[in-house]
């Protein structure tokens, strides 16, 4: 009896894993809108009647957290195209989370952003969820680089994830070799580009030289601006070349914007040329792109500036 | 040098009792612990494998197979497909101790590890990302079993430690098994 118990048993066992073999789950996402498509499919262009403003902040939407929310009603208020600057849906931007938690929120706004893809997209595989969610917007799928036009400004994305691309960010890898070409085929006056891991920072990470390839051929392109999030904080750099060097006449400005909704994060030792840093709240950085100028103003979720200048584009 | 003493000790430990021999199949689910709260990406989930070994008596030495069933995520929109399947299948050695608690009912406390292998293909609108790759784990665990004769019924909890990209994931376990012991 024993013996035909345990058989009985045995055969139960096998069999409910096979009859549930089929996980599989089935939902909808919002329907894509993409904006109107530009020369090319890499190339996407944004009508901008007047000066267009870019609103910028990264490490967003959490559920355990309504401070995505906050700065969300912030978006509510603000014209502008906006840049999600990574880590859009903790803690592993899967398809729940950027439904439930990013979609609610800086999703009220997903068909005037431009996405980029940070660390935590990457926790799911390939970061399917974030490029099925955005669409075409963010660029062609499992790529993660793409570029597009803003006024008079030529603005460029790239995926800062270098382990999970086949053949990282190096010079000569695919997507450097795209940004090389990208830049010959629009000199525009001014340009600024954006991705996840900030090249320097104060923060908690530090500075991150993964990128340091493609920030060398932006600064040989000319280019403005770099904006980035990962740290958990806001902080602006002077005009830097790739090397660290203060260079008023021909360096990149960098902010680290992480202020979109993550719990906040302290600073560490101030980096050189650190000129502004910010933590403990929760705000975008707003930038105003004149045709051969630009103004910052980082604004906070209950709409004081916090920080403000003006550039000019070299 | 403290485990070394311990498995010196297991092995040394008066037996009056052959090897015995054991094969079982185990089935049951496991997931990373934020999956449980709100739902999403798991490789895991329904699982089922094999297990072998040998009681030297009390000193456990064999392997394992798990097969986790993992999911298939499907999101659909006008102008957008979304196509994901995951699953991971577990496999190395184990080493346990056996602790009788009664007549019929023993525990066996192990440690294990070993390669396992996460399968993951994406499709966005025709693009496909096939991000599948080896990595390790270490796994620890208890089973607790119930004689009924030379057959035995039992059922497991199990944690499996592996890294994933910047972060090591925890992902915990109940498994149900039935074997027989030669």
């Amino acid at each position: 009896m024993e013996t035909g118990l345990s058989r009985r048993a045995f055969v139960l066992l096998l069999s409910a894993p096979m009859a549930l073999a089929c996980v599989r789950s089935e939902r909808a996402l919002p329907v894509c809108e993409l904006p109107d498509a530009g020369e090319n499919a890499s190339s996407l262009n944004v009508a901008a009647p007047t000066d267009p403003v870019l609103l910028a902040a990264g490490d967003i939407a959490d559920c355990d957290d309504n401070a995505a929310e906050r700065t969300a009603r912030l978006l509510d208020r603000l014209d502008g195209t906006i840049a999600a600057l990574g880590d859009n849906a903790y803690e592993s931007g899967t398809l729940d989370e950027y439904m439930e938690c990013y979609d609610p929120t800086w999703g009220r706004h997903r068909n005037r952003t431009r996405p980029t893809v940070g660390n935590h997209e990457y926790r799911t595989p390939g970061a399917g969820p974030y490029f099925a969610y955005f669409c075409g917007l963010a660029g062609e799928p499992f790529k993660g680089w793409y570029s597009y036009e803003l006024g008079s400004w030529h603005v460029v994305v790239l995926n800062s994830n270098c382990s999970q691309l086949a053949d990282g960010c190096a010079a000569g890898s695919e997507q450097h070799r795209w940004l090389r070409d990208d830049l010959a085929t629009h000199r525009t006056k001014c340009t600024l580009a954006y991705w996840h891991h900030p090249i320097f920072s104060s923060g908690q990470h530090g500075n991150n030289g993964s990128m340091g390839a493609m920030y060398r051929e932006l600064y040989d392109a000319g280019a403005e601006i770099v904006l980035a999030g990962h740290e958990h904080d806001y902080e602006r750099f002077a005009p830097l070349t790739p090397f660290g060097e203060r260079d008023d006449a021909r360096g990149i400005r960098e902010f680290v914007v992480g202020t979109g909704g993550r719990a906040a994060r302290a600073f560490g030792a101030p980096k050189p040329h650190s000129e502004a840093r910010h933590t403990g709240l929760y705000g975008v950085l707003s930038l105003t792109l004149h045709d051969s100028s630009y103004d910052w103003q980082f604004i906070r979720d209950d709409g004081g500036a916090a920080d403000s200048g003006h550039g000019e584009c070299h | 040098m403290r485990w070394l003493a311990l498995a010196g000790v297991l092995i040394a430990l008066p037996t009056g009792a052959e090897p015995r021999y054991s094969v079982a199949a185990i089935g049951g689910y496991a997931s990373e612990g934020r999956t449980f709260a709100i739902g999403g990406t798991s490789a895991y989930r329904l699982g089922f494998g094999v297990r072998a070994g040998v009681s030297l008596p009390k000193l456990y030495l064999g392997a394992m197979v798990t097969h986790h069933l993992g999911m298939h995520d499907i999101a659909t929109s006008p102008g957008l497909s979304y196509d994901a399947r995951y699953s991971t299948t577990l496999f190395g050695p184990e080493i346990g101790y056996d602790a009788p608690a009664s007549r019929h009912l023993r525990l066996r406390p192990y440690l294990g590890g070993g390669p396992l292998y996460e399968r993951s293909r994406t499709t966005v609108n025709g693009s496909v990302s096939d991000a599948s790759h080896f990595r390790g784990f270490v796994t620890v665990g208890v089973v607790a079993t119930y004689a009924l004769g030379d057959a035995f019924v039992g059922v497991e909890l199990r944690g499996v430690l592996s890294p994933f990209h910047d972060v090591t994931r925890w992902t915990p376990g109940a498994f149900a098994t039935v074997g027989y012991a030669f």
